[in-house]
Formats: C-alpha cells, sequence, structure tokens
C-alpha cells in the first residue's frame, strides 16, 4: 500500500491552486495517518457515529491529525436521534478540545439512498434536515 | 476560520460506516453547485464515493484508476528528497479522472491489486 499512500499525498501536495477545492475520502484505516498522507490537507472532517468505537476512533484521528500539522481539523456528528446523542458529542468535543463542525441528524433519506446506491442530492425530496446540516457545513468550509 | 476558500484540501475521515463518503460526495457537489472547481480523490479501499457522488452503479464499477506511479521522488543538489507529481494536475484529471454530476471531477487511487482500469 506504501506507493498509494504515496501517491495520495503527492496529490494533495499538489492542489496548491486556491481555486481548487480538492476532497479526499480517506477511508476507515489509520494507516494514511502513520504515513503522513493527509499532512497537506487544511481542513479534516472526522466523521463519527454517537457510539463508543466511532467516538474513541474520531478522538485519536483528531490526535493524528493535528500532529500531522493540519491547521483546522474537527468532528462532524452523524445520524444524531436525539439530545442525549448530541450531548455527549458535544461533551466529547469538550473533554478532547475537538471543534465540532456540525451534527447530522438521523435521516432515513440518506439510510435509504445509501441502501439504493444513489447520492442523497439525487433522491427525490432530497431537501432533508441531515442535507441541509451537510449544506451548512459546505458553506463552513468554503465560505 | 477566515477569509474565503481557506478551506482547499479538505480531507474526511472516520471508522467504517459511519457516512464519511456520503457526507464527502455530498459535500463536494454542494461546493460545485456553487460554481467552485471541486476534484474529489477516492483514497478508500471500498470506492464508494463515485456512489455518494451520484455516478451510476453500473459506472462506478469501471472507473479508471490513478496509477501510483504519478508521484515519484527528486533529489536536490543538496541531496534533499522530495515528492513530486510526474504529471501536472490537469494531466491527471485528464487521463484518469471521471467527470461526476455538478461538474465535480473524481480521482479513483489505484489499489495493489488493480492494473489500471477495470
Amino acid at each position: 500500500m506504501c506507493a498509494e499512500h504515496t501517491a495520495v499525498r503527492g496529490l494533495l501536495e499538489s492542489f496548491t491552486d486556491e481555486e481548487v477545492v480538492a476532497i479526499l475520502d480517506m477511508g476507515a484505516s489509520p494507516e494514511p495517518f502513520s504515513r503522513g498522507t493527509p499532512r497537506a490537507a487544511n481542513a479534516m472532517v472526522i466523521v463519527a457515529e454517537p457510539y463508543y468505537k466511532a467516538l474513541e476512533a474520531a478522538v485519536r484521528i483528531a490526535a493524528l491529525s493535528k500532529d500531522l500539522g493540519i491547521p483546522e481539523v474537527g468532528l462532524l456528528a452523524n445520524k444524531i436521534r436525539d439530545e442525549e446523542q448530541r450531548a455527549a458529542v458535544n461533551q466529547l468535543c469538550e473533554n478532547n478540545d475537538i471543534r465540532l463542525w456540525g451534527v447530522v441528524p438521523y435521516d432515513e433519506l440518506l439510510a435509504r439512498a445509501d441502501m439504493e446506491g444513489v447520492a442523497p442530492l439525487d433522491m427525490d425530496g432530497h431537501e432533508s434536515p441531515a442535507v441541509e446540516e451537510i449544506k451548512r457545513l459546505s458553506r463552513v468550509l468554503v465560505p | 476560520m477566515e477569509g474565503a476558500t481557506l478551506a482547499t484540501r479538505i480531507a474526511f475521515a472516520g471508522k467504517g460506516g459511519v457516512g464519511k463518503t456520503t457526507v464527502a460526495g455530498t459535500v463536494a457537489r454542494l461546493v460545485a453547485r456553487r460554481g467552485h472547481r471541486v476534484i474529489a480523490v477516492d483514497g478508500d479501499l471500498n470506492p464508494n464515493l463515485a456512489i455518494s457522488l451520484g455516478l451510476e452503479r453500473s459506472q462506478a464499477a469501471h472507473l479508471p484508476t490513478v496509477p501510483a506511479s504519478i508521484t515519484g521522488v527528486e533529489t536536490s543538489p543538496t541531496g534533499e528528497r522530495r515528492l513530486v507529481l510526474n504529471k501536472g494536475l490537469g494531466q491527471i484529471v485528464d487521463d484518469y479522472g471521471t467527470r461526476a454530476p455538478d461538474g465535480v471531477d473524481l480521482l479513483l487511487m489505484g489499489r495493489p491489486d488493480h492494473a489500471g482500469s477495470g
């Protein structure tokens, strides 16, 4: 996998034109972080569902990202169903000094999109609360 | 965050199944809809970004991949080694990219067991 990580890193470093926005989907493995693959990112969005393993992984990834010098590192909570889950995420971010990019509510539309292999924006009724929150995130990241 | 387009290189990470690919693809298209040039890079072992960008499943199964050979190492006169691309970004997009909805260009990074396009 070494060559592929190097290629991703080199590619990300090449995005020096501020007129172009690069969006990198990194995958679940922690290996890219130990290889410094996302070093050139200027924003890291760590997506986490409100259960222990995902939140614990998010905290680790946040620390690794900050170690790499990525300037804007934060968590995006996803599939949040209630206030208790929202509060747990807020607490985690506060305890670990991680910014919270946003909180995406659980949304049947995204679940159906996932099941059908269709993009959420192409689903009927795509003006859903989850899509609205992702839209807000996109404006925070790229004003 | 201050200034416009500060985040020009946005990475999405997280445990498997949490929805990062869905969010990444949706953000890519939403930013592109506002007139920005967006290049989405799929560095995941499970290449699902194409689907989240709105490409048809049948097309997504046969996309060209970016070979590892796009990068090389250059040694400066002082002996310093640095990573360089062997061709320009525009050429890489032309040669290996796939156009997705809303004008997003997708680059699917090669996997160890794939020799090239499907």
